[in-house]
């Protein structure tokens, strides 16, 4: 029994919506039933799984808040408190189980509304041995993660100038991309070494994405983009523990997608990628970890062009966090969104093979989460 | 929609683990998920290399003080 993504659908990505988040929230799954032939979410889904943090919404048990904008009253609904993936990587299993055949996933953020956010992101450190530090700046424990990966592997900031460039560059072809700006410096220090334009800005935005069995995906949709393999791993809370120079987080969620999915050489069976890259060098990481290059190799293959538009295996063709921004849980729908709509033709992207793409997604700092789904057509 | 509600796959409970229920225990919220975790594998006689997949239901994020605790 596959399992296929029927309909997709996004609303803001706008540094500052103007509406709520129910809004936003409604608007993004009108799209996606709409992009899946109509489908009537009162009458037609089984189940619904919703992905958000209380945190971020400021609002205590916001599982209360999920059904109502979806379509999802009175009916099976319960939240994930991950990324978007981890909410795919549910509904995946719902419907492999037999179940049930039609599955909606919603995720949102709109950090526009947070006034405190890096408090906020200070609350998801271990609160016994880093939160008493009080971090004024969050981004120190990327940082101290950058260091170490270019202390280790030889990464030079020339290899970031390259991941930012691409990014813009690659943005400007994305009608959701609101932070790209080709031909911009990356600006000054902000943590060592991390310059400005290494690390993503935040963005408002929703997404819904639809999900059948193979027995009733065809219904909805003509061209189902069908989930090969869906894999995520958390390492241990504990940061002082992980290897702050290699995301093993991201490699072991590869590794088990790419056992459902059957797939024994990423870096030739898969056409393109899209992975999380909120700071500069997590793309470069990430690109290792997810077995798409050695360890080590990704910055200087990234310089000659082999993963811009065109080369040889193309990653973040709409320029990823760094251009669209990130819509804290919602990241991982966003990239997996951006791959369905390019498989299926509806985006004219520079690549050569589009049956199969990998989707990464990794929750930030300081955690060490990451999800992985392979996508095939 | 056909929700399958006859289901044939039966699943079962092989090994359960609890902590003491009491105000103001000393261990943190991690000690307190081991202890209980540990009971419910020494009981269904597993170990952790035989765990596919964990599943974990908590207080919401508020009531407990810590932002991503997933």
């Amino acid at each position: 029994m596959r399992v296929g993504i029927v309909g997709v659908g996004w609303f803001g990505f706008q540094p500052d919506v103007p509406y709520s988040f129910r809004e936003m929230m409604f608007k993004a799954a009108q799209r996606a039933y709409q992009d899946a032939g109509g489908l009537d979410p009162r009458s037609e889904v089984d189940a619904f799984i919703s992905c958000q943090e209380d945190f971020w919404e400021g609002v205590a048990i916001s599982d209360e808040f999920a059904p109502d904008p979806i379509g999802g009253v009175m009916k099976a609904v319960y939240t994930v408190a991950g990324d978007g993936l981890q909410c795919v990587g549910q509904g995946y299993m719902m419907i492999k189980s037999g179940l049930f055949d039609v599955v909606v996933v919603e995720s949102h953020g709109k950090p526009s509304d947070i006034i405190t956010l890096n408090e906020i992101m200070n609350f998801a450190t271990d609160p016994i041995s880093i939160r008493p530090l009080n971090l004024e700046n969050i981004h120190a424990l990327a940082a101290l993660e950058a260091r170490a990966y270019m202390e280790k592997f030889g990464v030079s900031e020339e290899s970031l100038d390259a991941v930012v460039e691409k990014a813009h560059k690659n943005g400007v072809r994305n009608p959701r991309a609101p932070y790209a700006s080709p031909n911009v410096s990356r600006g000054e220090i902000y943590v060592d070494p991390l310059r400005e334009r290494d690390i993503a800005k935040f963005v408002d935005a929703a997404l819904v994405v639809v999900l059948a069995s193979e027995t009733v995906a065809k219904k909805y949709n003509d061209t189902p983009v069908w989930i090969l393999g869906s894999w995520w791993v958390t390492e241990t809370s504990t940061f002082e523990f992980r290897d702050l120079a290699f995301p093993i987080h991201a490699r072991e969620a590869a590794d088990g997608a790419y056992v459902q999915a059957k797939v024994s050489d990423p870096s030739k069976e898969l056409g393109f990628a899209e992975v999380d890259n909120r700071y500069s060098f997590k793309e470069i990481q990430h690109i290792e970890a997810l077995r798409l290059a050695p360890r080590g190799t990704a910055a200087e293959l990234l310089v000659d062009g082999a993963f811009c538009p065109g080369g040889r295996l193309p990653v973040n063709l709409s320029g990823g966090a760094l251009a669209e921004g990130v819509p804290l849980e919602a990241h991982g729908l966003a990239r997996l969104t951006y791959a369905v709509n390019v498989m299926r033709g509806d985006i004219k992207a520079a690549v050569d093979r589009r049956e199969r793409a990998i989707v990464h997604s990794w929750r930030g700092v300081p955690t060490s989460t990451s999800a992985v789904v392979v996508l095939g057509v | 929609m056909s929700r399958n509600l006859n289901f044939k796959h039966r699943v079962a409970v092989v090994g359960a683990g609890m902590t003491l229920f009491r105000s103001k225990l000393l261990e943190t919220p991690q000690e307190l998920a081991w202890l209980a975790a540990r009971q419910a594998l020494d009981e269904a006689g597993l170990t952790l290399k035989d765990i596919d997949c964990v599943v974990i239901g908590s207080a919401p994020d508020a009531f407990d003080g810590v932002h991503v605790k997933g």
